[in-house]
């Protein structure tokens, strides 16, 4: 391994998270792009979806420590 | 060979900075800090070492998280931001053979997918295989047709051109130090030699010859040099494939339209 190691301990919480958004200013949502005929990467995937798997399921890893 | 199961992130902060596809650069931050987030908590959870290689941007911009390890490997890094998976590779060249490269926007988020990955011996383990004429045909015909950039000395040239196939590299875990040295070498010498040449078309939106260097050559060079490869969403139906083991991958701009159901998962696996 090179590179330097440059920190390990970390605030593991959301607030600590949308803390750091605040800080930086992230506001709304801006203008969406244009529509393109560049899928999968710009629009559906193979199949019509535009996400791989289901995100939206962690329930496997939320009870976990 | 590494030992224990080791995901690595890599986040360049160049071209993230640069507005790409006119998508409003904190929006894009805000969502990438969500995703990326998600995914280093599932990772850890599942017992497997994560890190992040970067710069000295993104180690501020991602200090809150939990990785076990950050590196500032790209510090210095310098090539046109159209480039973006260049990180990637930087890192790569960094990390042990077997180490997982996985993109900010996918999760490994069940221990079935982590076995899978981790328990495979193949040359190469890869989320997918994708077949995208849409992209990677004008790409194609940008770096061979216009820039002429000639890769003959690693493939056959005549038979990968007329092929669209790839492997979609939301995840890849390399065994063979062989297919590393030669992906990284041609991935190399396509983008140096586009980079050097800056042919007239380079920056037109949605042009990402990248894919070209990255993800096309990684199929073809397995194919035409005979390294194995297992592809964990494999399958006709490689959506539920993910669904069924525990991965999902963020792939589309869609991803940057999810914050509010991105910060619900976080909230609640950090409660």
């Amino acid at each position: 391994m090179t590179g330097n190691r440059i920190c390990n301990n970390h605030t593991q919480t959301l607030l600590g998270s949308l803390m750091l958004m605040g800080l930086l200013g992230f506001g709304g949502v801006g203008n969406m792009p244009p529509p393109t005929p560049y899928s999968p990467y710009f629009g559906p995937h193979q199949g019509g979806e535009f996400f791989i798997g289901d995100f939206r399921d962690v329930s496997e890893i939320e009870n976990l420590p | 060979m590494l030992a224990k199961s080791r995901i690595y992130h890599s986040f360049w902060s160049k071209p993230m900075l640069q507005q790409r596809f006119g998508r409003p650069v904190k929006q894009q931050l805000e969502s990438t800090l969500l995703f990326t987030h998600i995914g280093v908590i599932a990772a850890k959870r599942l017992g497997i070492e994560i890190v992040l290689h970067t710069d000295d941007y993104g180690a501020k911009l991602f200090a809150h998280i939990p990785y076990d390890e950050v590196y500032l490997t790209l510090n210095g890094h310098d090539i046109d931001a159209q480039f973006w998976a260049s990180g990637k590779m930087v890192a790569f060249e960094h990390e042990p053979l077997g180490s997982c490269h996985l993109d900010l926007d996918a999760w490994v988020k069940g221990a079935m997918c982590r076995d899978i990955v981790f328990g495979g011996t193949k040359d190469l383990i890869v989320q997918s295989q994708e077949d995208a004429s849409a992209v990677y045909e004008p790409n194609k015909r940008f770096v061979f047709d216009q820039a002429h950039v000639d890769i003959s000395a690693f493939l056959d040239v005549r038979h990968a051109r007329s092929s669209n196939e790839a492997y979609n590299c939301g995840l890849v875990r390399i065994n063979n130090q062989q297919l590393k040295d030669i992906w990284l070498e041609l991935y190399w010498k396509i983008t140096h030699e586009l980079n050097r040449k800056q042919t007239p078309g380079l920056h037109d939106k949605y042009r990402i010859p990248d894919l070209i260097a990255e993800q096309w050559a990684l199929f073809h060079l397995c194919r035409q040099h005979g390294f194995s490869v297992e592809c964990i969403c494999d399958g006709f139906n490689h959506n539920q494939r993910a669904r069924d083991i525990g991965y999902a991958h963020l792939i589309s701009e869609r991803k940057y339209e999810v914050d509010d159901e991105l910060r619900d998962i976080l909230r609640r696996l950090t409660a």
